[in-house]
């Protein structure tokens, strides 16, 4: 396992990630490493993929894409670059909904990058609810775009 | 409709097991101020959602999505370029699940291609 590069936790994601309000879907960064992260979302009161008061099935995995948006986009700034690149969902090769988190509970999300071509990341992604119990689980490939 | 004034289904119909939908998207709609700023790209969990809603309208059942597989999300859908969404499903309830295969399309081709499992909420 590669070490964890984040002495503290990152809340505030927002300029590393190219989805902005009221499209954002991660809020936090708890670690980083070069092939792993781990993100966190607070389900805000008002986001615009709600279910009641739950946040619906496409809101989770729009936090799981944006999940693996943070790791590029922390990992473009130890590269120094700035504004992240845009990138979004090619092929959700599986994804898999176990349930839903409501209004104010926290998730957290395990990212792994399985392998990186050209501008094609495949990554595999699975969401804990607050109790630890998995909520979620994907597989899915991302393009990036300049 | 999860999205407040997303879309408007402007037309709907069945050919044999084929259900087909024309959507009118609302290009001005807040999302596309997020995703992406000064770039409007319809973001691919919204097309899942339209079919999960065009599963809902079609079954008369509340669905909760259980899984997708092989999701391909083909072209960039910019609805400023054109509106039109046409949805093209088959729904099978197999008593667990409903099972919908779609193809969503645009003026310039297909936009997204999905296999998904619903279950009644």
């Amino acid at each position: 396992m590669a070490e964890n590069l984040l002495d503290h936790p990152i809340y505030g994601v927002q300029d590393l990630i190219p989805q902005k309000e009221p499209f954002v879907f991660v809020d936090t960064l708890y670690e980083y490493t070069g092939l792993t992260g781990i993100t966190g979302f607070e389900v805000p009161k008002g986001n615009v993929l709600l279910d009641g008061d739950e946040l619906s099935e496409s809101g989770l995995i729009e936090h799981m894409a944006q999940s693996m948006s943070l790791h590029r986009g922390y990992q473009g700034t130890l590269q120094g670059n700035g504004t992240p690149k845009t990138g979004f969902i090619g092929v959700i090769k599986t994804v898999e909904i176990l349930g839903l988190p409501k209004i104010g509970e926290k998730v957290k999300t395990y990212v792994e990058i399985l392998h990186e071509i050209m501008n094609v990341t495949s990554v595999s992604a699975r969401t804990e609810n607050e109790k630890g119990e998995v909520i979620a689980i994907s597989e899915m490939k991302t393009v990036t775009v300049k | 409709m999860l999205l407040k004034d997303f879309y408007q289904v402007v037309n709907s119909s069945k050919e044999a097991d084929l259900y087909i939908s024309k959507l009118k998207i609302e290009k001005d709609h807040m999302i596309y101020q997020g995703h992406f700023p000064g770039r409007p790209v319809t973001p691919g969990v919204v097309l899942m959602q339209l079919f999960k809603e065009e599963a809902e309208r079609r079954t008369g059942k509340k669905l909760r999505l259980n899984r997708a597989d092989n999701v391909k999300f083909i072209s960039v859908f910019d609805p400023t370029q054109n509106s039109e969404l046409i949805l093209e499903t088959t729904i099978e309830d197999t008593g667990d699940f409903i099972k919908l295969n779609g193809v969503a399309k645009s003026a310039e081709g297909v936009v997204m291609k999905i296999n998904s499992l619903y279950v009644a909420s």
